[in-house]
C-alpha cells in the first residue's frame, strides 16, 4: 500500500540520519567509521536518485558487514528499486551485502527492504527468519513487529502477518508505548491515544490475517473492536488500513453495502488506489456491473466535500497569514510537511 | 517529502487560480528555511503554532507526512493524499485540472 511507501521514505531519511544503534562491526574510531563520514558528505552533496545510488553501492560493496549497511537498505530498495525502476539491481545489492553480513541488527533492516523486492521477483525469502534472529537477541518493539506484520501480509503471508499481529496488540499499551520511547515526555493522554492507534494498527493486520487464514468469525470480531477506536483525517478517511481491510472482507463476504461503506472515505476522499478497486468491485457487485461508476463517485465526493475550517499561522519572516485569504477563490493545495 | 516537487505544480497553474500552502507541522524553522532556500521554492511555506494556536493535528488530523488536501475555488476539500511518491504528480495534475 502506498502508505508503506511512505514508511519506506521515512526510513530511509532516518537511516541515514543516524538514528539506529549502532552494530556490532562499527569501530569507533577506525577507517570505517571514517568511510561512513565521508559517504555522509559526499550524499549530501547531491540530489537525485542517479547520483546517490553509486555512492551507496560503493559504500555496501566496500563495507557489506557493518551496521551502516543495514541503515542504507532502505534507500537502496527506494532509490535504486522505485526511483531507478531497477528492482532486480537492488534485490542484488542487498543479496549480495545480506549474505557477508553478520549483524542481527543489521540483517533485520536488509532483509525487511529486500523482502519485498524478493517476492516482486518470485524469489525465495523467509522473513520470519529474519525477524527472528533479531528476536533472538533482544525484544522486537512494536513498530518493527508491525512492520513485519504489514510486510508479510502485503505479500499474502498469513500466518507470519497473524503471529506478528497478535504480538504487536501485546505491545498496543499506554506502558509499552512509554515504554518504546524512554527518552520523550508523553502526557498520559498522549500515551492512551497512542496506545489506541497501535490497537487498531494491530487489530486490523490481524483481523486481514485471520479472515485470510478462514477464521471469518475471529477476523471480524478484530475488525469490530477495532472501529470505535480509529482516528481519521480531516476527510474522514482513516489512517490506518482497518477500513481497508474491513472493507475488503466484507466485500469477500458478498456484503457489498457495508464493504462500499467501509471503503469510500478512504477510496473517494483519500485517494487511495487499492481503496478505490476494492470500491469499483463492490459498487459492481451490487449495481451488477461498472456502469455509471465514475459519476456515482463524483456525486459521493461532492456530497462528501466539507468547507475546509480557516486559520492562521506565521511565515519565516514572521508575517501571518489567514488560509481563508489565501485560498479565497482558488483552487489550492495545503500540503502538511516536515524539513529533513 | 518531496516538496519541490509541488514546484513545477505551482508554476504550471498559479496564473489559472491555483495556490500552494505548505505547513511544517514540526515548526523546525532553521532547517525548514535552508530546505525552501536550496529548492528555490516560491509558494506560500507557514510554520505549525503551539499549544491553542496549533492547527495540524487539532484541525486536520494529520498523523503521516507528507499529507496534502486539495480544496476547490468554494472552499470545499476535495481530496486527500498521504505521501508524494515519483508520479503522483501526474495524478494531482489532473484533480487539480479537474477543478480549475
Amino acid at each position: 500500500m502506498k502508505k508503506m511507501l511512505v514508511a519506506a521514505g521515512l526510513l530511509v531519511l532516518l537511516g541515514l540520519m543516524g538514528a539506529c544503534s549502532q552494530g556490532p562491526q562499527e569501530d569507533a574510531v577506525g577507517p570505517v567509521k571514517q568511510a561512513w563520514a565521508d559517504f555522509r558528505e559526499a550524499y549530501g552533496e547531491v540530489e537525485t536518485a542517479e547520483e546517490k545510488m553509486p555512492l551507496i553501492e560503493a559504500f555496501m560493496v566496500e563495507h557489506p558487514n557493518t551496521g551502516y549497511a543495514g541503515r542504507l537498505a532502505s534507500a537502496v530498495a527506494y532509490y535504486q528499486g522505485e526511483e531507478l525502476d531497477d528492482p532486480a539491481g537492488a534485490y542484488g545489492l542487498l543479496a549480495d551485502t545480506l549474505a557477508k553480513n553478520t549483524d542481527p541488527e543489521a540483517r533485520y533492516q536488509i532483509g525487511t527492504a529486500m523482502f519485498p523486492l524478493a517476492m516482486e521477483l518470485g524469489e525465495p525469502m523467509d522473513l520470519g527468519s529474519i525477524a527472528e534472529e533479531l528476536a533472538a537477541t533482544r525484544a522486537l518493539d512494536f513498530n518493527e513487529m508491525i512492520d513485519v506484520a504489514d510486510l508479510a501480509l502485503e505479500h499474502e503471508q498469513w500466518e507470519i502477518g497473524a503471529a506478528y499481529a497478535e504480538a504487536a496488540l501485546d505491545k498496543a499499551t499506554p506502558e509499552a508505548f512509554l515504554a518504546d520511547y524512554p527518552d520523550d515526555d508523553f502526557t498520559a493522554e498522549e500515551a492512551a491515544a497512542k496506545a489506541e492507534r497501535r490497537q487498531v494498527m494491530s487489530l486490523a493486520n490481524l483481523g486481514w490475517a485471520l479472515w485470510n487464514l478462514e477464521q471469518p468469525g475471529e477476523a471480524m470480531a478484530a475488525f469490530e473492536r477495532a472501529a470505535p477506536l480509529k482516528t481519521v483525517n480531516y476527510v474522514g478517511a482513516a489512517d490506518t488500513p482497518i477500513d481497508y481491510y474491513h472493507g475488503k472482507a466484507k466485500l469477500a463476504a458478498g456484503e457489498s453495502i457495508k464493504a462500499m461503506e467501509l471503503l469510500i472515505p478512504s477510496a473517494i476522499m483519500g485517494s487511495d488506489d487499492e481503496a478505490m478497486a476494492a470500491l469499483r468491485e463492490a459498487y459492481a457487485m451490487k449495481k451488477g456491473s461498472e456502469e455509471g461508476f465514475d459519476e456515482w463517485m463524483w456525486s459521493e465526493r461532492q456530497a462528501l466535500a466539507k468547507t475546509v475550517d480557516t486559520f492562521t499561522l506565521a511565515d519565516y519572516e514572521g508575517n501571518t497569514h489567514d488560509f481563508s485569504a489565501l485560498a479565497d477563490g482558488k483552487v489550492t493545495l495545503l500540503a502538511f510537511w516536515f524539513p529533513t | 517529502m518531496e516538496l519541490p516537487r509541488l514546484q513545477p505544480l505551482y508554476e504550471t497553474y498559479k496564473d489559472q487560480g491555483f495556490n500552494v500552502v505548505v505547513v511544517d507541522g514540526k515548526a523546525d524553522t532553521e532547517r525548514a528555511v535552508k530546505f525552501i532556500e536550496k529548492h528555490g521554492l516560491t509558494y506560500t511555506a507557514l510554520e505549525n503554532g503551539e499549544a491553542d494556536a496549533e492547527v495540524v493535528n487539532s484541525i486536520f488530523g494529520v498523523s503521516g507526512y507528507p499529507t496534502s488536501f486539495l480544496i476547490d475555488r468554494d472552499g470545499r476539500v476535495m481530496y486527500s493524499h498521504l505521501g508524494f511518491e515519483a508520479g503522483d504528480e501526474e495524478h494531482l495534475a489532473e484533480e487539480i485540472e479537474s477543478l480549475l
